[in-house]
């Protein structure tokens, strides 16, 4: 039955959301300073862990590929094709939940439980267009990008990894990596960011918007909604891979 | 003119209160008393349509307030003012900007229009020296001035005060209390006081409602209050005194 | 900087890396139009969008897309990096460049007309060197095996004749046996030659085979022609064992039929003697067979290993 409830409040939160998205007056402020926390502060972390994926990645296919008749260049195959399918996707969207939909979540929780989402309402504001249409409209624009910077990062720090190492020359790697990258597949990835953008911040918007119980709640909010996001990306990874591959 | 109807509420299995009937008229201070707990700020923030009831209704100026479109809803709020128990001033924004706020979503005011209504309020809650200072450098009573200020800055037709005085010295208290007589004095404000402090009731109300026991116990102008042989209304009476004297 | 002109520049920074990674790793230019052109080919084995696409032995381009085309081909969508674009009468054909790698290799033609971006050239399946070599091994080894198996199952009936005591008449028919035995003897000899011949045109075939590179047609040919005179050869080789296999069967008829006797041959040291040298040029003969044409069907097998 909670289960029921809590699906029913979030899918009516999301439809007023959608329903209020056309108030652009209302959310266009909150809308760039969500882009820039969501998407350009974001950056860094999302680009070193993509960095660190892919010089990892390399370094390990390299161990793993021990059989001398498998030529060098199917590691940059690999690792090009890993990172673009599904490392940048999952790996940025699991750096975010922690990240953003924390953050959003106790930026709710508090509003909340201080009364601030009232005070909003009180004064005449749709308080969902105010809060929840900006933060999750910012991710549909701003999570691509952060796939972009994950997978460029990614195949980047493979390349550098592998020619630091000593262990697949940029010949070799770039080689594998051209043979297997695909139109199809960016596409993919970037759907993925896109779903995952959207699934961090409309279940960290949920949990925050309909925190109770005051500090410790903000509390139970924030760690529910970093745990469920992640939970939802891995679990949307699996849906997509069905459907679209 | 406010015509609260037949009342109920409860959340989950917990009934809070039942009957509740009462009507506020225009220029007149009411005082919602009661104990902690008892369900005082879940009636007011029904007069606005923050909550919604089981059963029943508020009608304001004609309007049953939970019959209208969310827009039309929107638009009645304005005319109310709302004093929120912790103040629930937006912490991402100056002190300035929180009394800004409203005018600059709900009116198309210049910049030097704005900045001369928000002095106004701000110097009717003598706060002109406020500047830019941050939410979080403000003291209890500043806040709730701050907040006052930004409750008027619409100019509404009615304000609503949850425990206005609560958690402030009695100075302070008294300092608040004047500017509640203030407002509906010199504004003609119609006001609803939420409270538990009987001090500041007979100061500033002009009828009281008790509630008690899950229901509306009792009613009447202050000159009743003060000869009312209402058992459990002399009980909280008395309780009070002794609190404060 | 105002937020808004932040994430402008983030957005826009993000596009162009998109858009430039993206033509990096597809190997299309990074600036300017690409120059594609598409070929319609019957059968594209091996091939994978991203495979390069050679002309006079160097890169020139990868593969951008593969499809069905309308009539059943296959079209392939080739970029190149040609400045100075394509002769008007080139040709796209699919072949192997090195032992395990098929990829179309453009050959280039001598119009002095340029094809524009976007045209078709005609489009060749060429099965290779190695299709032809292994379809060759192939024939060859059933034929020398069906030899083979005659072979052991005339060892096995001379054999069954030894062994059996029911024949008395094998006297009789010793003038008529030692005349076939002659008469084999002349064929092994006339055509042992023969098959050393062809055992020495295989192995300079291979020779060839492996000296061979993707752009000497000529030693192609050669080698071709070689293997085609080398099958020919066998082929004659084949026959003239079935000849022999035939001369033999008619022995046994005549054994069977029980012409002179078992204690006439056992005294007659010389039918012994002329029945062991035959046992012994068949061993010769299945020796040359066995040894030199294995090492040759062993190079096969490694071919087709991949």
């Amino acid at each position: 039955m909670d289960i029921l409830h809590d699906f029913g409040r979030y899918c009516k939160l999301l439809y007023q959301a959608i329903r209020s998205s056309t108030e652009i007056g209302t959310y266009y402020k909150n809308l760039f300073a969500e882009m820039i926390k969501t998407g350009y502060d974001s950056l860094p972390i999302v680009m070193l862990a993509g960095a660190f994926t892919g010089a990892v990645l390399t370094i390990q296919t390299a161990y793993q590929l021990v059989v001398s008749y498998i030529p060098l260049s199917t590691i940059g195959a690999i690792v090009v094709q890993s990172m673009v399918i599904e490392l940048a996707a999952v790996i940025s969207g699991l750096v975010l939940a922690g990240r953003v939909g924390a953050r959003i979540a106790t930026e709710l929780g508090t509003m909340r439980v201080s009364e601030q989402i009232d005070a909003i309402e009180s004064m005449g504001f749709n308080s969902v267009s105010f809060l929840v249409v900006p933060r999750v409209l910012a991710s549909f624009f701003m999570f691509p990008v952060l796939y972009i910077a994950a997978a460029t990062c990614g195949i980047l720090g493979g390349l550098l990894a592998g020619i630091i190492t000593g262990q697949v020359p940029m010949a070799d790697f770039m080689k594998g990596g051209r043979e297997y990258f695909f139109a199809w597949d960016i596409v993919f990835g970037l759907t993925k960011s896109i779903v995952f953008g959207f699934v961090i911040t409309s279940v960290s918007c949920y949990k925050g918007y309909y925190a109770t119980g005051g500090a410790e709640g903000v509390g139970k909010a924030t760690t529910n909604a970093a745990v469920l996001s992640c939970i939802y990306v891995l679990l949307t990874d699996l849906l997509l891979a069905a459907i679209l591959l | 003119m406010i015509e609260i109807k037949n009342l109920k509420k409860s959340f989950g299995s917990n009934l809070v209160w039942e009957d509740v009937n009462l009507d506020i008229h225009d220029g007149e201070t009411l005082a919602i008393i009661g104990k902690s707990g008892c369900g005082k700020s879940v009636l007011m923030k029904h007069i606005n349509a923050l909550l919604t009831p089981d059963e029943g209704t508020v009608i304001v100026d004609g309007h049953d307030i939970f019959k209208l479109t969310y827009v039309d809803l929107r638009i009645l709020r304005q005319r109310f003012g709302f004093l929120f128990q912790g103040a629930a001033l937006f912490d991402s924004i100056s002190a300035y900007e929180n009394v800004a706020f409203p005018l600059r979503y709900f009116t198309k005011w210049k910049e030097d229009q704005i900045h001369k209504r928000v002095m106004e309020c701000l110097d009717m809650v003598n706060l002109s020296n406020i500047g830019d200072k941050s939410t979080a450098e403000l003291s209890g009573g500043m806040r709730k001035r701050v907040g006052l200020a930004r409750a008027i800055v619409l100019e509404p037709d009615y304000l609503m005060y949850d425990e206005p005085t609560s958690g402030l010295d009695p100075e302070t208290s008294d300092e608040i209390n004047d500017l509640i007589i203030y407002m509906s004095e010199s504004l003609k404000i119609t006001s609803i006081v939420v409270t538990h402090d009987m001090h500041s009731v007979l100061r500033i109300a002009d009828s009281a409602a008790f509630l008690d026991e899950q229901k509306l116990s009792w009613y009447g102008t202050i000159d009743e209050l003060r000869i009312s042989k209402h058992k459990r209304l002399l009980e909280f009476i008395k309780a009070s005194e002794y609190q404060i004297g | 900087m105002r937020n808004e002109v932040k994430v402008a520049i983030t957005i826009f920074i993000a596009i162009i890396v998109a858009v430039f990674g993206y033509r990096f790793m597809s190997e299309t230019p990074l600036f300017g139009q690409t120059y594609q052109v598409y070929a319609d080919f019957d059968r594209v084995d091996g091939l994978l969008s991203g495979t390069p696409v050679y002309m006079q032995g160097i890169k020139v381009g990868t593969i951008a897309s593969m499809g069905f085309a309308d009539n059943d081909s296959i079209r392939v969508y080739v970029n190149l990096n040609l400045p100075n674009g394509l002769p008007a009468d080139s040709r796209a054909v699919i072949r192997s460049v090195q032992i395990l790698e098929t990829a179309i290799v453009i050959e280039r033609g001598t119009s002095p007309e340029r094809l524009p971006s976007g045209s078709k050239i005609p489009g060749f399946y060429d099965e290779g060197i190695l299709g032809a070599v292994t379809s060759l091994g192939e024939e060859i080894g059933g034929n020398v095996n069906e030899s083979l198996d005659k072979l052991n199952s005339v060892f096995s009936q001379v054999d069954g004749i030894l062994v059996d005591g029911g024949r008395d008449d094998i006297q009789q028919t010793l003038s008529g046996l030692n005349l076939t035995i002659n008469q084999i003897e002349r064929t092994l000899a006339a055509r042992s030659g023969e098959i050393e011949e062809a055992i020495v045109h295989l192995r300079n075939t291979l020779a060839n085979a492996e000296n061979l590179t993707a752009d000497e047609d000529e030693s192609i040919r050669n080698m071709i022609r070689n293997l085609e005179s080398a099958s020919a050869r066998l082929d004659t080789l084949t026959g003239s064992m079935d000849e022999m296999t035939g001369d033999l069967t008619e022995v046994i008829r005549k054994i069977n039929e029980g012409e002179g006797s078992l204690g006439l041959m056992i005294n007659d040291p010389s039918l012994y003697q002329n029945l062991d040298s035959l046992s012994y040029n068949l061993n010769k003969l299945i020796e040359d067979v066995n040894e030199n044409p294995r090492d040759f069907l062993k190079h096969l097998r490694l071919f087709s290993v991949f």
